[in-house]
Order: C-alpha cells, then structure tokens, then sequence
C-alpha cells in the first residue's frame, strides 16, 4: 500500500479506509463496492445496478423516502455509479455533517429488498432502459462493446435487459448481494476536513457486524475483436461510429503514457482527430479516450455524423490512427499533452467530491493514492518515449469498429 | 471605476466591459467566464443561425495566429477551454492554473477583440453549425427543449438554438463577417474570473487584455411570452417526452429566494415532491425533474419527465397535481431542508474556480452586480416559513403549457 499523506486503515473485518485532509468547507465520503457489472452470472445481468438504485429503498427499519429524507436533513448532494468494475455510492456535505453523512451512505449497504420495492423500482429501471434504447450512442456503445470485448464480461451491458431484469427476483438479488456487498469488497474513502479518529470510530461501530464473504472476481482471458461490424436500426437519422483498441490495464504502469497519447489523438479540442473532422465539419463532435478497466484497458473513440460523410470519416480516422501509428507523437504534441491533463487533474481535485472516485479506483485498482500535486509531478516525467513504447505495443490501427447506421439509408 | 475592496472586485471598462473577480486563496487555477449576447433570437430572420457559424468561426485564429496556432498557444499553458451559443447569449471560457493566467487573459480576449475570420475557415464553421443542428434532432432531449422553448415564446426567442438549415446553408463568409461587429460588442457583456491569483492584479490583467475591445451591440428584442397552449412533436423513439411549461419570478423581482427555495423542495431534494410522487410511489419515470429558466430576463419553470406512450397521461396529470399543491405551501421541516440543500449547493458550486466564475457572470448579469458567496446563504437562511407560503400562496394557479415529444400520449392527453 502507497498512500504518502494519507490516512487508511483496514479493518478487522477487512473493510478499508482511506482519508485525504483539506480545509474545504464540504466533505465528501464514498462508499464503494469492488464489484460490478462484469461479476455477474449468466442470469444475474443487471443486478449490480439494480441494487445500487434498492440501496436508496432503505434498510429494514426504513423506507425509501426516510432514506431520501435523511440525505436531505445533511443538505448532502448525494448519488450512486455502477460501472463494469464497481459500484460506488457518495455524498457531499457542510463538513460539519460528515459523521451523520458517512452512517447514512453505510446504512445503504444493507437494503431490505423487500418484494414491493423491488416491482416498484424495476418499473424504474425499465424507463431507464427504455430511455438508453431512445439513445443511438446507448446503443451503439452496448452493441459494440459487446462485440468488442467479445465474450469476455466488460462485454456485459451496465443496465442488463428487459428480459434480465424481469427475473431479477428478491431472492435472486439477495444471493447477489451477500456474495459480494462484504467488508472484504468495501472501500470508504473521507475527502475534505475530517477529523480522523472520528471516522474510524464511526465506520467502525456501524460496520461490526459485517462480514467477509471471499468473493474473488474472474478475470478470463480474452482475444479483442478486431476488424468491422456495421449494424442498422431505425429511430434516428445519423451514423454513429466507434474505434476500439486494446490499452493498458488500470494496474499498468503505462496508464499516463496511454492516457497522454488518447488526448494527442482525440483532444475534443485540439487533438488529430478534432482537425481532421470536427474542424472541416465532417463531424458534429470526435473524441478518442483511455478507458483503464482492472486487468483490461481499452482506448474509444466516437464520432456521429450524417450518413453521406461516413465513408469520408472512416477513411479519415484510419489514416489519423495509422499515420500515429507510425510517426507516433511530436515531442511539442507531447508537452503540450502534459501540461494539458496536469491542468484536468488539478481542476478534478479542486472539491473534496472530485476526488471520492478518482481515490477509490486507485485504492481498489492498485492499493495506492497519491495526491493531485503528485500526479501532475508524474504526468509531467513522463517521456515521449513511455508514449512511442506503448504504441509499438498497443497500435491504434489494431482496432475494431463498429458502426449503428439509420435503416432508411442505403 | 473600482468598488470598495471588498470580494468580489468589479469594474466595468470603458468600452462597457463589466469586470467582476473573485480572488480564492490557496486555488491552484483561475477560470474566466466570458458572457455576451450573441444568440440566435438577434439573428436576422433570414439568417438564422448566424450566431452558431460566428461562435464557431470565431475561434479559428485570432490576432496573428491562425486556427492551430490560436489552439496550439491555449495547449501550450494547459489551458483547458469551452463555449457555447444559444438563443440569448454566447459564452467562451477557460481555466489555467494561477500562474499563467496573465498570459492566458491575451489569448481569450483576442476571439472576441481580434478574430481572423478568414474565408478559409469559414466553411468548415458552417459545416460543423450544419452537423450540430442535424445531431440535435436525433437526440430526443434536445428536441424536447428546443419544442419547449418554441412554445413558450413568440418571434425571435421561440427560435431554434442551433439556426435553420436552409439558411444555415445559404450563408456566406462576407455576411457573416459583415455582422460580426455588432455581434461581437463588449457592450453588456460580462468576464467573470474566479481562482488562486491576486483579485486586484487579475483585475488589471483582465483590464489590460479586453481594453482593446470595440464595437457597439445591435438592440435585442424583448422575449414575448405565448400564452397557454398545447404542443405535441410527432417522431421516433419509443417513450414520451413531456414538459409542462409555466411562468416564473424573474432574478430581480421580490420572491426569487422563496422560488429557489419552493423548488428546491419539488424537485432539488432527494426527497423532493416530484421524486417522490413520479419514481418512489409510481415507478412513472427514470428521468424527471423542474428547473427555472431565464432567458433575457424572463423566467419560466419548466417540469419534465420521459416515460412509456401508455404511461404518459398518468405523468402529466400526476406533475400538474404536484405543481398546484405546491401553491398549498411547505411545511416547517421541508422548509428546514430546503434552505440547508440551496446553501450547501452554493458552497459546493463556489468551490471551484470554474463554478465561482461561472456563478458571478450569471449574478451580473440576472442581478447586476456579483453577489458574495456568504450574503447568497444569508438570503438563503433570512427566508421565513410564513415569507414562503405567502408568496407560494401569491402565485396563479398552475395554467402550464403541455408539450409532448415523440410517440404520442395515450388517454387524456393524446396529441
């Protein structure tokens, strides 16, 4: 564990704790859970989103709007996440308020899931799935991941399926939740002024009767798909692209130098891919991305746009994507690269709740924190060579694409 | 012309520039916040979208430096920058850490003092505003808002934020640039800079680089209100979207605090009214919420929530019985509530440099002058039970335009 200039700790029960002090004037807690949608069983897609939004339905003792109105009596601004990889709820509040906040985000870790809330709150997700199948870039994203990471459970959609959900009973649900929502898959992490004893003290009491519970994640091989695969659909008017490629890992060394190479090529703003279509139009919006999974990286990129330019686009982001693969970035691109995610990170970390997540995929990922003053130190040491290394290995051409074109088009 | 040194600092340049910086000790960066009124309702009514094409056009090179290099010179201090356009006002903004931001001040003024507008870039601008308007009617929020917003007004405001296609396509660089002056006038616009510098000398880094600045703004018209009606826009998609359109009590008029407050309480809590009645007790909608919108001084409320075509009477009936019972008042401990969310948001949102910047350009604008972040909670807390529900008590009775988009409603309010 490396954590200079922080406070943690695990406890007993194997639940872990991690504090970063500033003198804000809000607080921030997360609690998080190592676990997502990518631990889900063949029929348990969904659950893990499922059960973040049953969290909120309130404890035995308590019913959703005591839940939600408990929130509010904090003035805490208070959601919930579920990615692949894990599922984190927080809140942020006056600091005054952070030993009442972090019980109440606690309290969330054992839903009653009683019968009624479950029908209720299904209905729920069900308009959430409706509104993602309204959404083309939904679509298309869940499409081609899942052709993408090919068998392997990133593949898996966030929100699982209509039919999915249907057989998400109580019972199914409760076997879910006492295999992984354990002290052994918790992280509560503490941004802001806090006082440190106080928090241990408080996880402490209200956690002594959790238990570890062993779970392990699979981390199965996987061969990335790559080539093409176009699909149609009806709803809307414009083709949505996507560019998949195989990345460095959240655990990998080579995560800034891969984050740095995805802002030289796909910099919303000033990045290859921005020049060679957003500025002639070609596009309404191109990005390219580093997204670091635990294990498995992968770099995206996106770009929509009227169905008469798509041939131009796919030949424009092949040529942007080979040419870096050879010539690989300028040493100006580079620097100029550094000096703009050292400005991201710093503007991240300028509130106590900008940093609840970063520091618990650090924690969780790598058993490690570092301050965002460190991490500008070490995005700024890193050398072009890190990012022309990783490309020899990682090529941006070696990707797959997948595109969602209208129906009516030929 | 300085005001006492108080935070935070404004001035307003000779050329009507008004200045306002709020200094935050120990912050790493400074965000500027730059708000004029270029918008789509003062385009000319065969040219709408102008606004979109200038915005775009604009930051393509600026002063001596061309497209690249202008983007080149922001990356070069890690400058991070945004905008946008829309109907009222456009916006250009960035944030750099403290230390550069004098000589980042230079690079944002020069969009708006000494924009290039070469012919060459101007196609690629006109594209892009063509491919913006196309993937706003492919998103099914977007087409709710923009029908929203066609319903609530009349004439210029009522217009698209993204322009109209034929014209968008008829445009050409020498009349776009023939406009350029006016749109582009530091009159009535304002710079707000929020960040770990020194308020007093960011204030004269900002002076110093938008002194150059000239031009004199043409009128904008007044927003005129439409009076109650119904709106259904037929289209693709498999759930509704509905949106109840009211108006509201604009920043400067007596009741704006209790307002805030009111909906904090519908919609701004998690255990807000309209939460609870539409996902907590009826499963009715993923996706549902109210907010106040002010454009050019005027206010409307607009309430909205995407369901399924069968279920979407039962929401609009459902979210028009809400916002009536909210003219019944709070009770002690909603009220209680209320005041500690608005005041912890105001915290948390002047916590950033970006937020605080953003916050003050809006004051001056809705208020102005800047408004310190401790008199916002003052007003806040200074809100009594009995100052709440008199003015809720004051407000008509809910007479909301109803706008559906996509599939249309069964039942009571099929199109």
């Amino acid at each position: 564990m490396s954590a200079a200039g922080f406070d943690h700790l695990t406890l007993p029960n194997g639940l872990r704790l991690l504090g970063e002090r500033s003198d804000a004037r809000s607080v921030a807690v997360g609690l998080a859970f190592d676990v997502g949608a990518r631990d889900e069983g063949a029929d348990e897609s969904g659950a893990a989103h499922f059960l973040e939004h049953l969290a909120f339905k309130g404890d035995r003792g308590h019913r959703a709007d005591d839940v939600n109105r408990a929130f509010d009596e904090l003035g805490a601004r208070v959601n919930a996440t579920t990615s692949h990889d894990r599922t984190l709820f927080y809140g942020a509040a006056l600091s005054q308020l952070r030993a009442p906040l972090t019980a109440q985000l606690l309290a969330l870790a054992r839903p009653a899931l009683r019968r009624e809330d479950v029908d209720m709150e299904r209905r729920v997700v069900l308009e959430e799935i409706g509104m993602a199948e309204d959404q083309p870039e939904d679509r298309a994203w869940e499409r081609g991941a899942r052709l993408f990471f090919d068998g392997h459970p990133l593949g898996a959609p966030v929100l699982g399926t209509r039919a999915s959900l249907a057989a998400l009973d109580p019972p199914r649900l409760r076997r879910f939740h006492r295999r992984w929502y354990r002290s052994d898959r918790a992280l509560v992490v503490v941004a802001g002024a806090y006082d440190w004893n106080e928090v241990v003290e408080g996880v402490r009491a209200a956690t002594e009767d959790w238990t570890p519970g062993g779970a392990t994640r699979v981390h199965p091989g996987w061969r990335p798909h790559q080539g093409a695969a176009e699909e149609r659909g009806s709803g809307f008017e414009r083709t949505r692209l996507l560019w998949f490629a195989p990345a460095p890992s959240a655990q990998d060394p080579a995560r800034i130098a891969a984050a740095l190479l995805a802002r030289i090529v796909g910099d919303d703003d000033n990045g290859r891919l921005f020049w060679a279509l957003v500025e002639p139009g070609l596009v309404d919006d191109a990005a390219l991305w580093f997204d670091p999974a635990d294990r498995v990286g992968s770099f995206q990129a996106a770009a929509t746009t009227d169905d008469g330019s798509r041939d131009r686009v796919v030949e424009t982001v092949d040529a942007v994507l080979s040419r870096f693969d050879r010539e690989g970035p300028t040493d100006d691109e580079w620097a100029r690269a550094q000096r703009a995610l050292a400005t991201d990170v710093t503007l991240a970390a300028e509130t106590p709740l900008g940093r609840v997540a970063e520091l618990s995929d650090a924690w969780l990922d790598r058993g490690e924190a570092e301050t965002a003053s460190a991490t500008v130190a070490r995005i700024l040491a890193t050398p072009p060579s890190a990012g022309r290394e990783l490309l020899e290995r990682a090529p941006f051409s070696a990707s797959f694409r997948y595109e969602l074109r209208p129906a009516d088009v030929s | 012309m300085r005001t006492p040194s108080d935070d935070p600092l404004a001035t307003v340049l000779p050329n009507g520039l008004r200045i306002v910086v709020s200094g935050m000790p120990g912050r790493a960066t400074v965000s500027a916040h730059l708000r004029w009124p270029l918008g789509t309702a003062g385009d000319p009514a065969d040219a709408q979208g102008v606004a979109v094409v200038l915005h775009e056009w604009l930051q393509r090179g600026a002063g001596e430096l061309d497209a690249h290099a202008y983007a080149d010179a922001f990356d070069r201090f890690g400058a991070r920058r945004w905008g946008s356009v829309g109907r009222e006002h456009a916006t250009l903004g960035v944030a750099c850490l403290a230390r550069d931001a004098a000589h980042v001040l230079p690079l944002l003024a020069a969009a708006v003092a000494a924009p290039r507008l070469e012919d060459e870039e101007f196609e690629g601008a006109r594209q892009l505003a063509l491919q913006e308007l196309a993937a706003a009617a492919d998103s099914p929020g977007e087409r709710l808002l923009e029908t929203a917003v066609a319903a609530r007004y009349v004439g210029e405001h009522g217009r698209s934020a993204y322009g109209v296609r034929a014209h968008l396509q008829r445009l050409a660089a020498a009349g776009v640039r023939a406009v350029a002056p006016a749109r582009l006038a530091p009159e009535c616009a304002v710079l707000a800079l929020a960040g770990g510098a020194d308020a007093a000398a960011l204030l004269d880094a900002a002076a110093g680089a938008f002194a150059g600045w000239r031009g004199r703004a043409a009128p904008v018209p007044d927003p005129r209100p439409r009076p109650r009606t119904r709106v259904h826009r037929g289209g693709h998609g498999g759930q509704t979207h509905v949106a109840l359109i009211e108006t509201a009590v604009p920043p400067r008029a007596a009741g704006w605090t209790e307002q805030a407050l009111a909906m904090t309480a519908l919609a701004g809590a998690t255990a807000g009214r309209l939460w609870t009645v539409v996902r907590e007790e009826r499963g009715l909608a993923y996706d549902v919420g109210s907010a106040v919108h002010v454009i050019d001084g005027d206010a409307f409320r607009l309430t909205h929530a995407v369901t399924a075509p069968e279920r979407a009477s039962e929401a609009i009936a459902v979210l028009l019985d809400e916002l009536e019972r909210s003219r019944g008042g709070l009770d002690a401990g909603e009220l209680r509530r209320a005041q500690l969310l608005l005041r912890s948001s105001v915290v948390f949102e002047s916590e950033t440099s970006g937020g605080r910047a953003a916050r003050l350009a809006s004051d001056v604008v809705r208020f102005g002058h800047p408004r310190p972040v401790e008199r916002i909670e003052a007003a806040i807390q200074g809100v009594t039970l009995a100052g709440v529900n008199a003015f809720l008590a004051s407000r008509p009775p809910v007479a909301a335009t109803v706008v559906t988009t996509g599939p249309s409603p069964t039942g009571a309010w099929a199109a």
